[in-house]
């Protein structure tokens, strides 16, 4: 058995049996690391990943507040920051998950806007609204389940699967649609205001919904047995094998999950705008992976957290206020965004490789 | 209540009267302001105090659509001319099409509490709470190139204070009434609209233009969707020339539809009419050439600089904003040379 395989059963194991090492959360965080240093040395290299983003944040906020004369901490404003990392967020909680498992969806822009707009249009037609809900949700793991499987089951890379779901959903966006936003004018439902309607001044339920959901499925993984397969699949899938993990239906499931985050953040942002057209979620496939990245969720799999991806998601939102307020020509945004991306990248990687003394 | 600062005299800047403003403010200041300048031009002493006013220009604009600069290089004149500062704020290109996008541009800028905000509204619904939220903050904010409605009125839901731009609406309908003018098209004729942006507000507008203008003569136009992919478009849009002969007319939303649509008449190797909407460099160069016959134009750069123009009256001199109409103007190979020198210097 080799060192890899002996630490991705430990890292099984550690989760799997309730009488395993003190603190399974803390012994699994340490197995999903992946090295086979003590699980101490391992620990903090997993604190020093997010430690990192968490001072890079908090140095924006502090440059953003001093070059805006104060705008940027303005209640207001967070109202907006808020309102857009909520929605992206939401959809980087699955993307992130997926990329833990080594695996991409570049199809959560058009899920996105899909289900919403399936939701949207069945509320128009006085559908309660609880049900055109689940229906949005029940698209959007059906979409995930299909990409899953056919990655799964053809051995298809995720990038291609889902490349070509993106084009599939858009598609059928643009024939169901015709193209048209749908609004939903008032009275509107009272469980749109629920998904994201005021809570107090600007700010907006949505903020509630991506915390939450965000600190569920950080204790699912890094609390629980399936929480340790998913980081399994993605670091040492042929030791996860060996291990007797469930690879191919983990790898499915997260593609699910996914897929109904993405459905989830949709119908969050119909409740925030009442209407959805088939280009609102266009913006989100390539932002979610970035938040991910920025946030340390490793490119091919086994690395990754959620605290990690909602930081990495409030810097995005952060950065489109921040240099508007402090009087930076916008144009610099995209650019701001690719050095943040790399350096941070580069960042993650730096730091692995100093304490494991190995690559990252 | 905030007050601004014009060449000493103190223009109190509203509580805000949304609905009916007293044209006795306006008259005020303007006295108090030429006063305080000695008896100089009111607009002369104005812009060596104001460069403290700053105005937020906001809109939907792909960065990448060569549509846009035209009315960004406005809004930046305006700004130039009157002495103040023009914020330009647009989505990045990665978000094109994303109305959550704009709607959080707009929130930073109404957390940035400036003089004035001009902003373009997409749809009914989304930019509602914003609006309000500028409203109930005494921001002024007037709405160009794409309201709420199609006849461009402020609501309860959408409040703002004017809308200078084109009424879609109406453009629609004179691009298909030019269209059967130039044409000679009679009922039954054959005729194709190419939309290369079937979410966009705007162009489903003047789509409805169109199909009741030519409902009126007895035409029913086909709708070819395309996207603002121009060579994906223009495939498209190439594959439906070689499958249907003899169409009476070829018309288009916007440039990106144009372009589309000449690229695709080449690679078919075919002949078509074609009657276009908006006006860019190429479309200007395709009338030039006689290869569209005319465009309705909506003249992008006057959305850009008298929204700020109208934003700046109103902050220094309280003078109420008023819907102004940009178009629609006809532009033909005719009427082209004569418009030259505005076209060359409005930068597109």
């Amino acid at each position: 058995m080799t060192a890899a395989q002996a630490g991705a059963n430990q890292q099984v194991l550690a989760g799997a049996s309730p009488a395993g090492p003190p603190g399974p959360g803390t012994s699994g965080g340490a197995a999903r690391t992946s090295r086979l240093g003590s699980s101490n040395l391992a620990f903090r290299v997993l604190r020093q990943r997010e430690t990192g983003i968490v001072v890079v944040g908090v140095i924006l906020f502090v440059v953003f507040s001093i070059l805006s004369n104060g705008t940027f901490d303005s209640l207001e404003n967070w109202g907006g920051i808020t309102s857009t990392a909520a929605e992206l967020g939401i959809v980087t909680i699955g993307v992130a998950l997926l990329m833990i498992c080594g695996e991409f969806d570049l199809s959560v822009g058009a899920n996105f806007s899909f289900a919403a707009l399936v939701m949207a249009t069945m509320v128009q037609d006085h559908y309660p609204a609880i049900a055109a809900l689940v229906v949005a949700l029940a698209i959007g793991a059906g979409i995930g389940l299909v990409n899953g499987l056919v990655t799964v089951l053809l051995d298809i890379p995720s990038f291609i699967t889902t490349l070509g779901a993106f084009f599939v959903w858009t598609g059928v966006t643009l024939i169901v649609t015709g193209g048209e936003t749908v609004t939903i004018l008032p009275p509107t439902p009272g469980l749109l205001n629920v998904l994201g309607g005021v809570l107090a001044g600007q700010v907006r339920s949505e903020l509630l919904w991506w915390l939450g959901l965000a600190l569920v499925v950080g204790v699912v993984l890094q609390r629980t047995v399936m929480g340790n397969w998913f980081f399994a699949v993605g670091g040492k899938r042929l030791a996860a094998v060996e291990a007797g993990v469930p690879v191919m239906r983990t790898r499915v499931l997260a593609f699910v999950i996914c897929g109904v985050f993405a459905a989830f953040a949709g119908a969050v942002q119909l409740g925030h705008l009442d209407s959805m057209s088939a280009s609102f979620g266009t913006t989100y496939q390539l932002e979610a992976i970035a938040a991910s990245v920025v946030g340390g969720c490793a490119l091919m799999g086994g690395r990754g957290s959620m605290l990690g991806a909602a930081v990495g998601t409030l810097i995005l939102a952060m950065l489109g206020s921040g240099l508007i307020l402090s009087g930076v020509s916008p144009y610099w945004y995209e650019a701001v965004v690719g050095v943040i991306l790399v350096a941070a990248v580069a960042m993650h990687t730096r730091v692995g490789r100093l304490v494991s003394g190995a690559g990252a | 209540m905030r007050s601004y600062k014009v060449a000493g005299a103190s223009v109190r800047a509203r509580g805000r009267r949304w609905w009916g403003r007293k044209i006795a403010v306006s008259a005020v200041a303007l006295v108090a302001t030429s006063m305080a300048s000695g008896g100089l031009v009111a607009g002369a002493a104005v812009s060596s105090a104001s460069p403290s006013l700053t105005f937020y220009f906001v809109s939907h604009g792909c960065p990448t659509d060569p549509f846009w600069p035209p009315v960004w290089n406005g809004a930046a004149d305006a700004g130039k001319r009157l002495g103040v500062r023009v914020d330009i704020l647009h989505i990045t290109s990665a978000q094109c099409g994303s109305t959550a996008a704009e709607v959080s541009l707009l929130q930073t800028a109404i957390a940035a509490h400036p003089a004035g905000i001009a902003t373009t509204v997409t749809d009914a619904t989304s930019f509602s709470p914003v609006l309000k939220t500028a409203a109930k903050d005494g921001i002024p904010v007037v709405v160009f190139n794409s309201a709420p409605t199609a006849n461009g009125q402020p609501s309860s839901a959408n409040p703002f204070l004017a809308y200078i731009g084109q009424q879609n609406y109406s453009a629609g309908q004179g691009l298909a009434q030019e269209a059967v003018k130039d044409f000679g098209l009679r009922s039954g004729a054959k005729v194709v609209v190419v939309d290369h942006e079937p979410t966009n507000i705007s162009l489903n507008q003047r789509l409805q233009g169109v199909r009741a203008a030519f409902k009126a003569v007895g035409v029913t136009p086909t709708i070819v969707n395309t996207s603002d992919n121009i060579s994906q478009g223009a495939s498209i849009v190439g594959a439906y020339f070689t499958t249907h002969k003899n169409l009476g007319a070829v018309l288009t939303l916007g440039t990106t539809g144009t372009d589309e649509v000449v690229q695709a008449m080449s690679s078919s190797g075919t002949k078509q009419k074609i009657g276009a909407m908006d006006l860019d460099s190429s479309t200007l160069s395709y009338i030039e050439r006689g290869t569209v016959a005319f465009t309705v134009d909506q003249q992008p750069y006057l959305q850009g600089y008298l929204s700020i123009v109208e934003l700046f009256l109103d902050a220094t001199e309280g003078a109420a904003p008023v819907p102004i109409s940009t178009g629609p103007v006809f532009l033909t190979s005719q009427n082209v040379k004569a418009l030259a020198k505005y076209v060359d210097h409005t930068g597109f």
